[in-house]
């Protein structure tokens, strides 16, 4: 019954991986808008420095969608560390507030009881914040003393496509919250996207948030689920498949921290120097990094898969899972209507060549910071 | 139809022939054929509209099986049996059903609180009086020296509908749970019964629900969301409701208590002395279904509707649905409709004085079974 499958499958893995990791180096000005739920010198703090450090990219703005923290925290996060690299040129804009069927924290406690504890909570593990200038707790590199601009994260976002058409390059790394509002607000947009990178999902493993789901994607489903069914011209996603069997050690933080000091590399020595010290052996997942190095460097992709994609809004215990669609016996890639009504074909990444990445990861992380835009 | 029963039918009325009266067998084979399925609170619409279907000399009860709703399943077949033995019907055999819904359960319910909105009414979750499911508190009627019979309450009612092919109605006043599992257990017992009569569901009316502003919230149907699919979805060669809509017209009001009170009848007695005068009004849920069963002619309207129960695990779970697809006067349109909705007959209002009279009337007898 099955005898068929492994050579079809093998020359479509084969085929795949020929076709897409074909390398489309970035040009000399990829404009990108980074839509992020920003922490401290954390993954999305690190794919922010990477592409800040591109000579090839012009950065138009960093957009904030609640994720890992409340907006409140991520744009504080976002102003003050854009300060601390002096690079107070590149935009700051907030978006929504909450996930798009709202807030789950009230209720946290009871999808809890019947679904067991979530791993990841990012935002839900914290009390909302009236204000970036007003949070839970004193920021450990302080509070930004420049503001955020005063249009909306998503109006950004269309005013950005639409003045750039077919130039603009969308990294969503944190909840899709911003982009489905954004094409569903105004899908003439659509089409002038050049791409979108996403990080989330956990496409053929468990999730990180719950068994099912990957924690972007479990913050906010429906506009994951948006997202990823819009016919954007491409679609590239990195999974916790790959994310997170990729680990940031004491050894790549030694590297950083013996470059000469710029002000990043000063960040990396104050913040997770005193990690390393207490615990040698500490280690961590660098998620959103992947995204921005396959973006820089496509050749560092050494597999690249497609899938149909879709996330589960069911609310019940698979709320926010990742299915992908991989061809079989009756559904070809060749036939769109083989896999579910809406969904879009999408790029996954399943493994990358390691030395190369961490070499570009350092290396963007320890040149002096680029000082102005191109 | 067998050829016992046409047999049966066709003795019977040779034997009114000839003897120019109604023999004592006659008699017994007009009786109509009950199952009865409840849920057993100590007090009120389950045990009261029980005792109705007992009273009714054109009943024959088969038997009584008890399901988890109002009160755990232990305790509710202790209220049954206790109530059988205060109003002199302790011969009827009483079967424990179901102890636990399919699906639903006590944390869904407060998980789904937490997200919706509080219920009403839980039944046997109701935290005011809550005790786990294996505990019988002592009753407020006392406790009964009957015992259940040594047979599932699910087995009890497959083996009773099998016994008389094409003549039981089955009669439920709780939770769809254990005909769930006798469906489960054989499928037939639907075609082979004579009707599905149930108090159940709720449609157009904002109170009464077990939430404080959605009667389409039936208690019954909510307490055990899939089997009423299950149960509802079964191939009955009839289904008649009484719904919330229905119940919110009538009440246990004084002036009947007062009639009651004037009667002796171990009934009677039981009502007056448990729901005395002046100890406020309920709705009389139950009590319908089996007097609208007794004399159709005392419901004023009714529709045939398709119904049914939304099972999805959302802010809608346990909601009657239904399509209204009916035109007066005109035939049924199955063929608009997926394979698993059935018609169902809803009663919606009823003569109240009538039913009232009845109700008195049943409860006064004194001698109701042969």
């Amino acid at each position: 019954m099955h005898r068929l499958l492994p050579a079809r499958l093998f020359s479509t893995l084969a085929l795949a991986v020929t076709l897409l990791a074909a390398p489309t180096p970035a040009a000399a000005s990829e404009r990108v808008i980074v839509d992020a739920d920003m922490g401290v010198l954390n993954d999305d703090a690190v794919a922010l420095f990477m592409l800040v450090n591109s000579p090839a990219v012009e950065l138009l703005g960093v957009t904030i969608v609640p994720g890992n923290s409340w907006a409140e925290h991520c744009t504080a996060s976002a102003l003050r560390q854009l300060e601390l690299i002096g690079r107070t040129d590149i935009p700051v804009f907030m978006g929504v507030r909450e996930p798009l069927m709202g807030s789950r924290q009230p209720w946290l406690e009871a999808e809890e009881l019947l679904w067991g504890r979530t791993e990841v909570l990012g935002a839900y593990g914290r009390p909302r914040a009236t204000s970036y200038l007003a949070l839970d707790r004193e920021p450990v590199i302080g509070y930004p003393t420049i503001a955020p601009s005063a249009e909306n994260a998503v109006d950004f976002i269309v005013r950005s496509v639409k003045a750039y058409p077919n130039e603009v390059t969308l990294f969503v790394i944190g909840p899709a919250t911003n982009v489905a509002l954004a094409v569903r607000k105004n899908p003439e947009i659509v089409p002038l996207v050049k791409r979108v990178y996403y990080m989330g999902g956990s496409v053929d493993v468990p999730g990180n948030s719950t068994p099912a789901a990957e924690f972007n994607w479990w913050f906010d489903p429906e506009a994951a689920r948006i997202a990823l069914r819009t016919p954007f011209r491409e679609q590239f996603i990195v999974p916790t498949d790959i994310a997170e069997r990729m680990f940031y050690t004491k050894t790549e933080y030694d590297r950083i921290v013996s470059a000469p000091e710029t002000p990043i590399t000063r960040l990396f020595r104050q913040l997770h120097g005193p990690r390393f010290e207490r615990e040698p052996r500490s280690r961590s997942f660098i998620w959103d990094a992947l995204a921005t190095a396959i973006f820089l460097k496509p050749s560092l992709a050494t597999q690249l898969v497609e899938r149909y994609i879709d996330v589960d809004v069911t609310y019940g215990p698979n709320y926010g899972r990742s299915i992908g669609y991989h061809e079989s016996r009756r559904r070809s890639f060749a036939t769109p209507n083989d896999f579910p009504a809406g969904t879009q074909k999408v790029k996954v990444l399943m493994a990358i060549d390691q030395s190369k990445f961490w070499d570009l990861y350092i290396d963007l992380m320890t040149r002096p910071v680029r000082s102005t835009r191109q | 139809m067998t050829h016992r029963t046409v047999l049966l039918g066709t003795l019977a009325v040779i034997a009114t022939l000839l003897t120019g009266g109604i023999s004592p067998a006659a008699q017994a084979q007009a009786r109509k054929r009950v199952f009865i399925d409840q849920d057993g609170a100590a007090l009120g619409t389950d045990m009261i509209s029980t005792l109705a279907m007992l009273q009714s000399p054109d009943v024959e009860v088969l038997g009584i099986t008890v399901t988890a709703g109002d009160a755990w399943v232990k305790a509710g077949t202790a209220h049954m049996l206790r109530m059988l033995e205060l109003t002199g019907h302790g011969d009827v055999p009483v079967a424990a059903g179901a102890a636990f819904p399919l699906i639903n359960s006590r944390d869904l319910a407060t998980a789904w609180e937490a997200q919706y909105g509080e219920f009403s009414y839980k039944g046997a979750w109701n935290p005011s009086r809550y005790h786990e499911p294996t505990v019988v508190p002592t009753p407020p009627t006392g406790e009964t020296t009957l015992k259940p019979i040594d047979l599932h309450g699910a087995l009890f009612m497959i083996q009773q509908i099998r016994k008389y092919p094409g003549e039981v109605t089955l009669w439920v006043g709780g939770p769809f749970t254990s005909v769930a599992l006798a469906l489960g257990l054989d499928p037939e017992i639907a075609s082979l019964a004579k009707e599905l009569v149930l108090m159940g569901a709720g449609f157009n009316v904002d109170g009464g629900g077990n939430h404080r502003i959605n009667g389409r919230r039936e208690f019954n149907w909510w307490w055990d969301p899939e089997a009423t699919r299950i149960a509802m979805s079964a191939p009955w060669k009839r289904i008649v409701i009484t719904p919330v809509d229905i119940s919110v017209k009538t009440s246990l009001g004084d002036d009947v208590k007062r009639r009651l009170a004037a009667s002796s009848s171990p009934a009677a007695q039981f009502i007056t002395r448990y729901h005395p005068v002046g100890q406020g009004a309920g709705y009389m849920w139950d009590e319908i279904s089996v007097l609208a069963f007794l004399d159709p002619s005392l419901i004023t309207r009714q529709q045939q509707l398709f119904v049914n129960i939304d099972i999805s695990h959302g802010a809608g779970y346990g909601q009657t649905i239904f399509v209204e697809d009916v035109v007066p006067g005109t035939p049924i349109r199955p063929r608009t409709m997926p394979s698993w909705w059935r018609v169902a007959t809803v009663q919606w209002d009823l003569n109240l004085p009538k039913f009232y009279d009845h109700f008195v009337e049943l409860m006064s007898r004194t001698r109701a079974r042969q």
